[in-house]
């Protein structure tokens, strides 16, 4: 019989994290202060992450031992499963293999863990009594909530007010495993409580909420804050699944042909792929694909920036547009200048060619959750689909060219609670193109005296 | 009328959630979102809503300058708390 699942024992799990800082091709430049424009160090992280994840952070170590305490707690949910998706490939008509590493068995239902219960362990041996961090729609919060459950740490988690009310079982979750949820803003916070004076019907921000985190752990004794994204620690924690995934395709004699992961600030993209982009560094050929959203693009486009006309010189050789009669600035994609919400190793390895960034419509990102779940039965987080999405597509040119390339996925989440998102695209509300006629027409008729750009 | 496009939801990739218009007009203090006009170009003509909607100053908080990375606005945070502490 075909294996279905490749699992490791539990002596198997590697035990160390690995980090690409020791192997890039370019090195990683520092971030720097924005008050004193030095190099960040140390000191200036001293306030919000225990010394252990600061060294860890700037850490050249091309190997860095995982804590027996840490690996203890992984076995709740590790070795993750590597799955072949023997069903999508037959519905596809494939010669492809797909392989996916399950990442939505942990508690949590996602890759966050892997960096959250690492992160609380570190606090709880540096002294951190309590931990504040804030959470968008409670993926990241839940984690460490469940992670700070294991380490007896008290966490506060300050939840976008939006999410707050329409997403109960996220800050349910947080409940149970012991961790206070609040909405932010939040009256507990000076930054709250400033923006409830000017609107107390705010609905709060992914902006808002960071704030009111930072401040708290800032100001509270013996408190710190947690990051579950973007930062180099976080994805040092999460490249466990990668190397777990090598092992395991090296126990049935495969290697990927293509790597693929979807990436909003590049934790479980990165979790995945980092081992592979050492061996591609090292010579390998594989492709590494990190999928984003078309909507909301930072990887292939750069994040629109509005550059006013009096203060760049550039501006005369920039498209155009109208915002009425008001207001004309120059709106432009800032392709490839600035990533602000994903992690700069992905960035970085993306400009040295090594990862390419692929984006996807929405539409297509539940069409491909849907045909995921009815095929492999597990229903994927919103996030995954954008993954799923380029599978199929890459599954579908492999049937076209002929080519049986072998493919590995991070499937970083399940989305059990996040059935909403699945009603709006069943019941039609996420198409594409909603413009009526008239709307286009009257749009560009305010556009008319304006100079076109040249494409 | 500023309302029109309220009730069309997308998926924030942001927040992790689905949203309608209403929130990402709204989400930065009363001002749009940054992420707007890349989120709802193909949808909506952003261009006519923003200007019917929003005065040049708002729009210039809104969407004016360089977006931050995520490690600048913790150390912007940062030097607004230390600034604010007595003494």
């Amino acid at each position: 019989m075909v294996p279905k699942k490749i699992l490791l024992t539990e002596d198997e799990m590697p035990r160390q994290w690995y980090n690409i800082l020791a192997d890039m091709p370019t090195p990683m430049q520092p971030p720097l202060h924005p008050g004193t424009h030095q190099p960040v160090g140390p000191d200036d992280l001293a306030p919000i992450f225990p010394m252990p994840l600061i060294e860890q952070e700037v850490s050249q170590q091309r190997f860095i031992d995982i804590p027996e305490p840490v690996l203890e707690k992984y076995l709740i949910w590790r070795p993750s499963p590597l799955v072949r998706a023997y069903a999508l490939e037959e519905f596809l008509q494939t010669p492809a293999k797909i392989y996916f590493k399950n990442e939505g068995i942990s508690p949590a239902g996602s890759h966050k863990p892997n960096t959250a219960v690492p992160s609380a362990y570190y606090n709880k041996i540096s002294g951190t009594k309590r931990i504040a961090t804030e959470t968008g729609a409670g993926q990241w919060g839940s984690a460490l909530a469940f992670a700070g459950a294991l380490f007896g740490l008290e966490i506060k988690v300050y939840m976008v007010r939006i999410s707050y009310d329409q997403k109960p079982y996220r800050r349910l979750m947080m409940n149970t495993w012991g961790a206070t949820c609040i909405p932010s803003p939040s009256p507990d916070t000076k930054a709250g409580r400033t923006i409830l004076e000017q609107d107390p019907n705010s609905p709060g921000s992914l902006g808002i909420a960071i704030s009111e985190a930072i401040e708290d752990a800032v100001t509270t004794p013996n408190s710190k804050y947690s990051l579950g994204s973007v930062l180099n620690h976080v994805l040092l924690h999460q490249t466990i699944i990668g190397q777990e995934a090598q092992k395991q395709l090296q126990k049935i004699g495969e290697y990927p042909d293509i790597v693929i992961g979807c990436a909003g600030g590049g934790s479980n993209f990165a979790g995945l792929a980092l081992p592979f982009v050492r061996d591609k560094i090292a010579g390998k050929k594989i492709e590494v694909i990190a999928v984003e959203p078309a909507s909301c693009p930072t990887m292939t486009k750069g994040p629109f920036v509005y550059d006013f006309g009096d203060t760049v010189q550039m501006t005369p050789l920039l498209p155009m547009y109208s915002l009425g009669h008001t207001f004309m600035p120059a709106p432009i994609h800032a392709g490839g200048l600035r990533y602000h919400g994903m992690a700069p190793i992905v960035c970085q390895l993306i400009l040295d060619k090594l990862i390419e960034p692929r984006a996807v419509h929405q539409l297509e990102t539940f069409a491909a959750g849907v045909t995921w779940a009815r095929t492999e039965g597990h229903i994927p987080a919103p996030e995954t689909n954008h993954a799923l999405a380029v599978v199929i597509s890459e599954a579908k040119k492999c049937k076209e060219e002929g080519k049986a390339k072998t493919i590995l996925v991070n499937w970083s989440g399940h989305g059990l609670v996040d059935m909403m998102a699945y009603n709006a695209y069943f019941e039609g509300k996420l198409t594409d193109f909603e413009l009526p006629d008239e709307e286009i027409q009257k749009s560009l008729k305010a556009l008319a005296n304006f100079p076109k750009p040249k494409l | 009328m500023i309302e029109s496009f309220d009730h069309l939801e997308i998926y924030c990739p942001q927040l992790g959630m689905m949203l309608t218009f209403n929130y990402c007009r709204r989400s930065q203090s009363s001002l749009p979102c940054r992420n707007l006009m890349g989120c709802w170009e193909e949808r909506i003509p952003v261009d006519s809503f923003l200007g019917e909607n929003f005065s040049r100053e708002d729009l210039e908080a809104a969407f004016g300058g360089i977006p931050k990375t995520r490690m600048e606005r913790i150390f912007d945070y940062l030097t607004q708390i230390n600034e604010k502490k007595p003494g």
